[in-house]
């Protein structure tokens, strides 16, 4: 035990003393222990050894330590440049007391620079006063619950060519609203790639306690997704009357399209109601989002927020999107429009018509000769997928 | 030009200079090298002991030996270390000086008889 004392006071020694002479200086220690028997002289010794300490202390730290001993290697070699190793310099009392200052000082100026307050334009956009470490820390929370608070949806902002088609599209959608708020012209973004839709969701739902309050049905999500997937479902929630209502905006919230959210695998009920008292939860839940519940033809089995329920919805859609392309006259023309929905894709027609010899309107088939505009819509979102015009 | 670390030469200095004047001793050995060739009076510690030695380490008043194939050395923990004749050469001036010193406290009848 004394000995670790006497080697804990050596830390008061310079470093390159220490190096040198520890081992040696404990050596002479037990010596001198093996010489100084009895508490008395036990005392009286370590009291002499203190003393010494405190005397030897400055005397070791004006020492340099330099290599005292013949060194293998020329210091100076012909082409090999030789640098002065500060490390051997003894270190003056002085520099400590620079160093404490100029620490205290840096940490001091760091500590100011973090918590003044700065008019920040760029982070928010708004011109609010905050630190930047105020600033980085509600843009992180910002982006934490954008997918669950539904006040905003950035991942929805993706740019959308302004080629004339999302004009049209957003003509074509004047008051439809995304379920969290967002406009279903802003929700309806680029196309994504299955794998981009992967690398979407599955971080969601991997981590259910972050965005959903329910952990179990973002877990039973995952789990089914290998699986769905293949069929064109990507996220299917479980039976749960609590957890199916609570995943869909939680799941349209962080896809840019929105499409995520829109099939739920719920078993057809034998027994008790039927189709629509098992549904009846779920309806007035997508009801709620704007979104119209229905059966979704391509995806058998599987029900859903449908944004185009129907042929009229499809039509009310396209017509104006048409008119935006070829004219209101040209559309005009072309009604009634028509509707037919494969695959999950309405697709929206115009009626060929001419006048006949009597100058009457006729749209008899064969009668006529020319073409008609024509719009995929699909059916999940009402996202125009294409517009052109027969021959 | 720079003023050395050991001028005046301390007293630990001097002792262990004239301690390995004798043979070659390590640190332990020299400390009770010290004790005895003043009579107790001086007794360095480790403090003291290992800052002079390094201080003449510097100086080149003394010199680490290599000792491991030496009998007697078994401790390969021990340095120990030799008078150069630097250090040699200061000894003896410095004991002039003394000597100096005693000449005088002699003449001037302040030592006792048995320094006489």
């Amino acid at each position: 035990m004394s000995e670790k004392i006497f080697a804990f006071l050596l830390r008061l020694y310079p470093s390159r003393f220490r190096e040198r002479y520890t081992e040696e200086a404990i050596q002479l220690y037990r010596d001198l222990c093996r010489h100084e028997n009895g508490l008395l002289r036990r005392t009286r010794l370590w009291i002499r050894l203190l003393a010494d300490l405190a005397l030897g202390l400055p005397q070791a730290r004006r020492n340099a330590y330099v290599s005292t001993a013949a060194s293998p290697v020329p210091l100076t070699v012909q082409g090999v440049p030789t640098f002065r190793v500060l490390e051997q310099k003894p270190l003056r009392p002085g520099l400590f007391l620079c160093g404490s200052i100029l620490t205290v000082t840096l940490l001091s100026a760091f500590s100011v620079a973090l918590h003044y307050s700065v008019a920040d334009r760029s982070w928010g956009g708004s011109n609010v006063s905050s630190s930047p470490i105020a600033a980085v820390i509600e843009t992180l929370n910002r982006s934490m619950s954008s997918g669950q608070d539904g006040e905003e949806s950035p991942q929805t902002d993706g740019p959308i060519p302004d080629d004339g088609q999302n004009e049209a599209t957003r003509e074509a959608n004047p008051v439809t609203t995304h379920p969290v708020g967002v406009e279903t012209q802003k929700a309806i973004g680029p196309a994504i790639s299955p794998e981009e839709r992967r690398q979407i969701i599955l971080p969601t739902v991997e981590k259910p306690d972050l965005r959903h309050p329910y952990p179990q049905p973002s877990k039973d999500a995952q789990e089914a997704m290998p699986q769905t997937e293949k069929r064109g479902v990507w996220v299917i929630a479980p039976q749960g009357v609590v957890g199916v209502p609570r995943t869909t905006p939680y799941l349209q919230s962080v896809t840019p399209d929105a499409k995520a959210d829109a099939h739920y695998k719920i078993p057809i009920p034998s027994r008790n109601g039927g189709l629509d008292a098992a549904f009846s939860p779920h309806r007035s839940t997508t009801e709620q989002h704007d979104c119209t519940f229905g059966t979704i033809e391509a995806l058998p089995h599987n029900i859903g927020c449908v944004r185009v329920p129907d042929a009229a919805t499809a039509v009310s859609v396209a017509e104006p999107a048409l008119a935006k392309v070829y004219g209101k006259r040209q559309i005009d023309d072309e009604k009634p429009l028509t509707a037919k929905l494969e695959n999950g894709v309405w697709k929206v027609y115009g009626t060929l018509c001419c006048l006949d010899r009597n100058g009457r309107r006729t749209c008899e088939t064969g009668k006529c000769n020319g073409g008609v505009a024509a719009l995929e819509l699909r059916q999940s979102d009402g996202k125009i997928l294409s517009i052109s015009h027969t021959k | 030009m720079p003023k050395r670390k050991l001028d005046p030469l301390p007293a630990a200095a001097f002792q262990i200079l004239l301690s390995l004047a004798g043979e070659d001793l390590h640190g332990y050995a020299i400390m009770r090298q010290v004790e005895e060739q003043s009579s107790g009076r001086i007794r360095l510690g480790p403090g003291t002991l290992y800052s002079s030695i390094q201080a003449l380490l510097e100086e080149g008043l003394i010199e680490e030996v290599d000792l491991s194939g030496r009998s007697g050395s078994s401790d390969e923990r021990r340095r120990y270390y030799r008078l150069t004749s630097t250090g040699r050469k200061l000894a003896r001036a410095e004991a002039e000086k003394l000597a100096d010193l005693l000449r005088v406290a002699r003449a001037k009848n302040i030592l006792r008889g048995e320094y006489v």
